[in-house]
């Protein structure tokens, strides 16, 4: 399982400078993914790793040996694509055994590795069914274990489940990850979609127009997102203009409209203008005692299955989306319903005021 | 009055039925969610209302009167293919004008009426700007505003937000809907995402191999599917294979092995029957000492997952299967339970569906998605 080591990663088409400057580092038998919103560069920086496309500056490496100047063929990757790229007039068998072949790997070899792979896919029995007889589903699974066949050690994953049923997709997602995980491979996947990147991946990297945002597991890119866009794309986040009232070494206040409210984040300046950002879920509703408590009156309401989505007016110039888990059996809230809300401070994060303003840095 | 009606509508392409006796009523600025799995007729069934395939048999009415024999440009109806192009070479405000005044309108309600949708999609800067000057979402309103410069108060949607970055997808998912109200239009809106479905329609309609499996609002598919398919295909469950043992006043007591009697709301099942138990991964709780009056299940927590609103956690049971429990963040958060953690799960009777076990077994009939 190799290690990927990129510098100074750099590639332009004409005027425009679709990756700049990334560097990254990814550990052997790690399972990253790149997100970002279109055209963020996401794929490009993917492509260049593979080896199908040369950077215009930088380097990138595979366990410490420089891999600049070898074509893809050489670079041992297996590299999968958005569109299922199964060879039609090919069964499930001969597809997965094209790459052992075209490599000139012995013939038990081959039988025993495709074997093996169709047996983890539990495909097994349909080794003898051409592409078009398979399920979406099935047949990226089938493109994937082809990819991984010829028994390279990286995975490169570009948007590989988007294509499929909703419903498969978020199936897969979790099988793709355990496939990885027991063969030990190194995967590197790129996606549009944050929840799948949270279910796959070790850890996340944040793309925005050509550079690396951030990067850090799930849990810390989602709870505590060090900048503002990754907290307002991954996920969603109430997004407030505030102004820091107080800063003590135990946290801080932050006056937002008429709300004051407490951030268990230290190192801000006093007075400086900011951007605070919550998240609808993590904001309680009708909880006896709590911090940050404010009162607020139910503008609309939406069911979405797992939670029930409110928007509600705080103040007349101060919205907040809030999303509770859906109860069977209770009734409920009705529009006009005036609420108790309460969050931790912990839950409520701040960030300097974007200079460009709101718009610009959260929108794309 | 814009309102849709199909009745015992039957379509056939050679050997494969795409959509088989469908009768279904869509009402005045109504927003239906037509969802199901791929090959399951969805398209077909909007081409059909459409006018761009002819049904074999049944019919399909609009305003009351059957239309089967009305071209698809005088049924008020337009529909956005999944697959829509803006002209490339023509900008914005020419796209969207451009059907209309082939047809001869009056330039002036064209006008009108183009400026006011540009308007309300916010777009009124970009009339002069070209499809590559636009991104993805400004470019999906653009096409949607081109189907209705003709005046048409139905809109049939294709995967409408399909090939657009998830995140945008959330956006633009409340934006439609807000659009539809707006003009007073009745909407058919097709997806493969039940989540889609079940946040967007004001009615859900689930189909399967060309069949209504069922109908009705989001709360009710969500909560009371009436099937197994239904079941698994709206929202996400932990499925359960077990025995009856006994039945009383729509309740019944399920042997399932390795975790015990488990009550469950079920109809049609007798004493002896084969069942399968289905429970939303959100049901699921970490039992505490209140709880009274709850099935139970014990397990060796395997892998926990964050995933935004909610925590996944992965728990081996009894035998072996492994379960998984939707906690919400705010929740797990705080909770101590840890990978190796051995827990007991708790949910309610009223949260636990049991059907029948199906004919052709589990796999089969819930792999068919």
């Amino acid at each position: 399982m190799p290690s990927v080591e990129v510098r100074g990663l750099t590639k332009r088409f004409g005027e425009f400078t679709a990756v700049d400057n990334v560097s990254l580092a990814i550990r052997g038998g790690e399972y990253i993914s790149i997100i970002g919103p279109s055209g963020c560069g996401k794929t490009t920086l993917l492509r260049m790793i593979a080896g199908i496309l040369a950077q215009d500056e930088g380097s990138i490496r595979f366990d410490g040996e420089l891999v600049d100047s070898k074509p893809v063929e050489e670079r041992g990757v297996g590299y999968v694509f958005q569109d299922i790229a199964l060879f039609p007039h090919m069964s499930l068998w001969d597809n997965v055994c094209y790459g052992p072949r075209a490599r000139g790997t012995p013939r038990e070899r081959t039988r025993a590795v495709a074997l093996e792979m169709l047996e983890m896919m539990k495909l097994t029995e349909r080794h003898r069914d051409f592409p078009s007889e398979l399920s979406g589903g099935m047949q990226q699974k089938a493109a994937v274990a082809r990819a991984i066949a010829p028994g390279y050690k990286l995975m490169l994953l570009d948007e590989p489940l988007s294509m499929l049923d909703a419903k498969v997709r978020s199936q897969l997602r979790f099988e793709l990850r355990a496939i990885v995980k027991d063969l030990g491979l190194t995967a590197v996947h790129v996606t549009h979609d944050q929840e799948e990147a949270m279910a796959i991946s070790d850890r996340i990297f944040v793309m925005r127009k050509g550079s690396l945002v951030e990067h850090g597991t799930p849990a810390e890119l989602y709870f505590r997102p060090k900048r503002l866009f990754t907290a307002h794309f991954l996920g969603e986040s109430n997004v407030l203009p505030g102004k820091v009232l107080r800063s003590r070494r135990s946290g801080s206040e932050v006056g937002v409209g008429h709300l004051q409210l407490r951030s268990s984040q230290v190192d801000i300046e006093e007075g400086a203008r900011v951007a605070v950002a919550i998240r609808p879920e993590l904001i309680g509703i009708d909880h006896e005692e709590g911090v940050n408590r404010m009162r607020g009156e139910i503008e609309s309401r939406s069911f979405e299955g797992p939670f029930v989505r409110y928007v509600l007016e705080i103040s007349d110039d101060l919205f907040l989306r809030v999303k509770e888990p859906v109860q069977l059996g209770r009734s409920p809230r009705k529009k006009g319903d005036h609420l108790t809300l309460c969050v931790k401070p912990e839950h409520v994060r701040v960030y300097e005021f974007p200079s460009g303003g709101l718009n610009t840095e959260i929108g794309w | 009055m814009p309102e849709i009606g199909l009745r015992g509508v039957t379509k056939r392409f050679e050997e494969t039925t795409a959509i088989d006796d469908v009768s279904m009523t869509v009402r005045d600025r109504e927003y239906l969610c037509v969802v199901g799995p791929t090959g399951s007729g969805k398209s077909t069934l909007l081409r059909l209302i459409a006018g761009l395939v002819r049904a074999d048999r049944g019919s399909i009415l609009i305003d009351g009167h059957v239309v089967n024999d009305v071209p698809p440009e005088r049924r008020n109806a337009a529909l956005m293919p999944q697959n829509y192009a803006l002209f490339p070479h023509m900008t914005a405000w020419q796209n969207v004008s451009y059907g209309p005044a082939s047809r001869g309108l009056d330039p002036e309600f064209i006008e009108t009426r183009t400026r006011r949708l540009f308007r309300v999609v916010k777009l009124q800067n970009w009339a002069k700007a070209y499809p590559d000057q636009l991104s993805g979402g400004m470019q999906q309103r653009v096409a949607l505003i081109r189907c209705l410069a003709g005046g048409a108060k139905i809109l049939l949607l294709d995967e409408p937000l399909g090939a657009l970055d998830a995140r945008l997808r959330l956006d633009l998912r409340r934006r439609l809907k807000g659009f539809a109200r707006r003009f007073k239009l009745t909407v058919v809106h097709v997806t493969h995402d039940q989540a889609e479905a079940i946040s967007l329609g004001d009615r859900v309609l689930l189909l399967r191999r060309g069949r209504v499996e069922q109908e009705g609002t989001p709360r009710r598919l969500y909560f009371n599917p009436r099937s197994i398919f239904a079941a698994s295909f709206i929202g996400e469950r932990v499925l359960l294979e077990g025995v009856t043992r006994e039945t009383h006043e729509g309740l019944a007591r399920i042997e399932v092995s390795g975790i015990g009697s488990v009550l469950a709301v079920a109809k049609g099942l007798a004493r002896g029957d084969l069942a399968v138990l289905s429970v939303r991964r959100e049901s699921l709780r970490f039992a505490g000492p209140s709880d009274r009056d709850m099935n139970r299940m014990k397990g060796v927590v395997r892998d926990i997952r964050p995933l935004g609103a909610y925590f996944r956690y992965s728990i081996e049971l009894p035998r072996g299967n492994l379960v998984h429990a939707h906690v919400p963040s705010s929740v797990a958060l705080e909770s101590s339970v840890s990978q190796g953690s051995e827990v007991e799960l708790c949910f309610s009777p009223r949260e636990t569906l049991a059907y029948g076990y199906p004919m052709r077994g589990l796999a089969l009939e819930v792999e068919a998605l």
